[in-house]
């Protein structure tokens, strides 16, 4: 099956920033969440994506065709949200987006209507008037309006107070419910996609340390406490392990193995419970290296 | 291509209209007032500089407009090639050099009697204008405009500059070299060889954009 996108050894070089090389693809229909700390270079992914920026080597496709910048059409598929919200900036959000409809053979007024009137935009603004919430409406609004295949979105909510960012994630997820779309959601604030995301792919530093199912990481993980009065034993599939006296308290990335091997050493009290995405995402950024064996 | 044109024309549709508006009453107010007739070239030349000067003060609005960049990385977004892109940014700056170019026409026609030079002085003079915005445009596209280690460059080329006027001016020599720079102007070679460098500079323009690392602001 052709692939949303694919990287192909991507890599871009700052001058003390390396991204890459990166090689991952999003199969259609599959909600991804890009999870990384700021800097890690998840816009810079996006950036190589939709050709903002050009990466210094490898190959990139969406929908099988390679991202040439001289053959845009490959552009068609993609409905992207950035970290700006660029715009004429002296027109209203109805004549940007009658300029933007130009381009997109699938691009549907009554969408327009219909998602405006969901988000409550005042399209007759001038964009240089519109409110932060409002440009990222704004913006949304005109990377759903030629119903893309692939939906880019890069901290589509930062900068955003709480109320409008729940409400624009409302009503993004009500959108994104249908299940038709690719999506590749870079964000740094895990509540905001582990409603949505299928998988999960962690960057830290320009690298990928992890890409697993969401429910499989919810699945493997867990913190697990038990008593045992020695200390001369190194267990496996742990990201971390703290001791006092006999109390000991570990986070596992497989507890099944785990489990069993504490079983075998004669472990008391053994209480293992249940992660969150978040905790999840903190142990797999902070870098445990066999991390990236589970 | 053409929808970009088109809305970089509509967006900047105010400022396009007032300053063309304001060169062609201009001209129509020399051209009712009489004042050219009989004078020597230099009227002509007068002429042309309020009307080149008018069209900086449009390309400076443009060009520097707060939001330009911001535009460029909106269209680039957009599934339209980046050669056409690229060439598009241009156009609207040949769309707005015609208006100015019969402008100075005009403005040649009144103060002399119609002859091959003055026609090569109106293509000499637009040519010339469109080489100095374009290698503006050049080091713009290169990301050097407010680039710390290019503003002192800029700083020193600036600088160099003012010398050599200064030395020219006190030996005496300013006005042989402002005639050896702009003697060309008058004759077909000069004119040919002005559109030439124009033309190349602009092709070097769209090349340049064209392979930017980076299109964000």
């Amino acid at each position: 099956m052709t692939k949303a996108f694919e990287f192909n050894n991507v890599v871009k070089r700052y001058s003390e920033f390396a991204l890459g090389p990166l090689n991952f693809s999003l199969e259609p229909g599959t909600v991804l969440g890009y999870i990384g700390p700021n800097g890690s270079g998840k816009s810079t992914t996006l950036h190589c994506l939709v050709g903002l920026v050009k990466a210094d080597s490898g190959e990139m496709q969406v929908f099988g065709r390679a991202t040439d910048p001289n053959k845009p059409e490959w552009k068609l598929d993609i409905g992207y949200v950035g970290d700006a919200h660029v715009f004429y900036e002296g027109w209203s959000g109805e004549k940007n987006l009658k300029f933007l409809s130009q381009f997109y053979p699938d691009w549907s007024d009554q969408r327009v209507v219909e998602l405006a009137k969901r988000f409550n935009l005042p399209l007759h603004k001038k964009a240089k008037e519109l409110s932060g919430g409002n440009r990222v409406k704004l913006s949304l609004v005109a990377a759903l309006a030629h119903s893309p295949k692939l939906l880019l979105l890069d901290e589509p909510t930062s900068g955003l107070d709480p109320v409008v960012r729940a409400e624009v994630l409302d009503v993004l997820f009500e959108i994104l419910e249908d299940g038709e779309r690719a999506i590749f959601y870079s964000t740094h604030i895990l509540s905001d996609i582990s409603r949505l995301a299928d998988e999960l792919a962690f960057l830290d530093n320009g690298q990928l340390k992890l890409r697993a199912a969401k429910e499989d990481l919810i699945e493997r993980w867990r913190k697990i406490a038990f008593k045992h009065a020695g200390n001369n034993f190194k267990l496996e599939a742990t990201a971390s392990h703290k001791q006092e006296g006999a109390d000991h308290q570990i986070i596992s990335f497989d507890h099944e193995a785990t489990l069993r091997q504490l079983g075998e050493l004669g472990a008391q009290n053994v209480q293992a419970h249940l992660m969150s995405i978040d905790e999840i995402a903190v142990q797999i950024l902070k870098g445990a290296g066999h991390v990236e064996n589970s | 291509m053409w929808k970009i044109l088109d809305a970089e024309i509509r967006y900047h549709r105010i400022v396009i209209a007032g300053t063309l508006g304001a060169g062609a009453l201009f001209v129509t107010f020399i051209a009712l007032s009489n004042i050219t007739k009989g004078e020597d070239s230099t009227t002509a030349w007068s002429l042309m500089s309020t009307i080149m000067t008018l069209y900086i003060y449009l390309l400076i609005h443009i060009g520097a407009h707060q939001d330009q960049e911001k535009r460029d990385r909106m269209s680039v977004m957009l599934p339209i090639s980046i050669k056409r892109l690229g060439a598009a940014r241009w156009a609207i700056l040949i769309f707005l050099q015609i208006g100015f170019a019969a402008m100075t026409f005009f403005g040649v026609m009144m103060a002399n009697k119609f002859d091959l030079k003055s026609l090569f002085v109106v293509f000499s003079s637009n040519a010339f204008l469109f080489l100095i915005v374009a290698i503006i445009a050049i080091y713009q596209e290169l990301g050097h405009f407010g680039a710390q280690k290019y503003r002192r460059y800029f700083a020193g080329l600036m600088f160099l500059i003012l010398v050599l006027i200064g030395v020219l001016i006190l030996s005496g020599q300013i006005i042989t070299f402002i005639r050896t720079v702009f003697e060309p102007y008058t004759t077909p070679e000069g004119a040919a060889i002005y559109s030439l460098l124009a033309i190349g500079l602009f092709m070097l323009n769209v090349i340049i954009f064209t392979r930017r690392r980076s299109y964000l602001s």
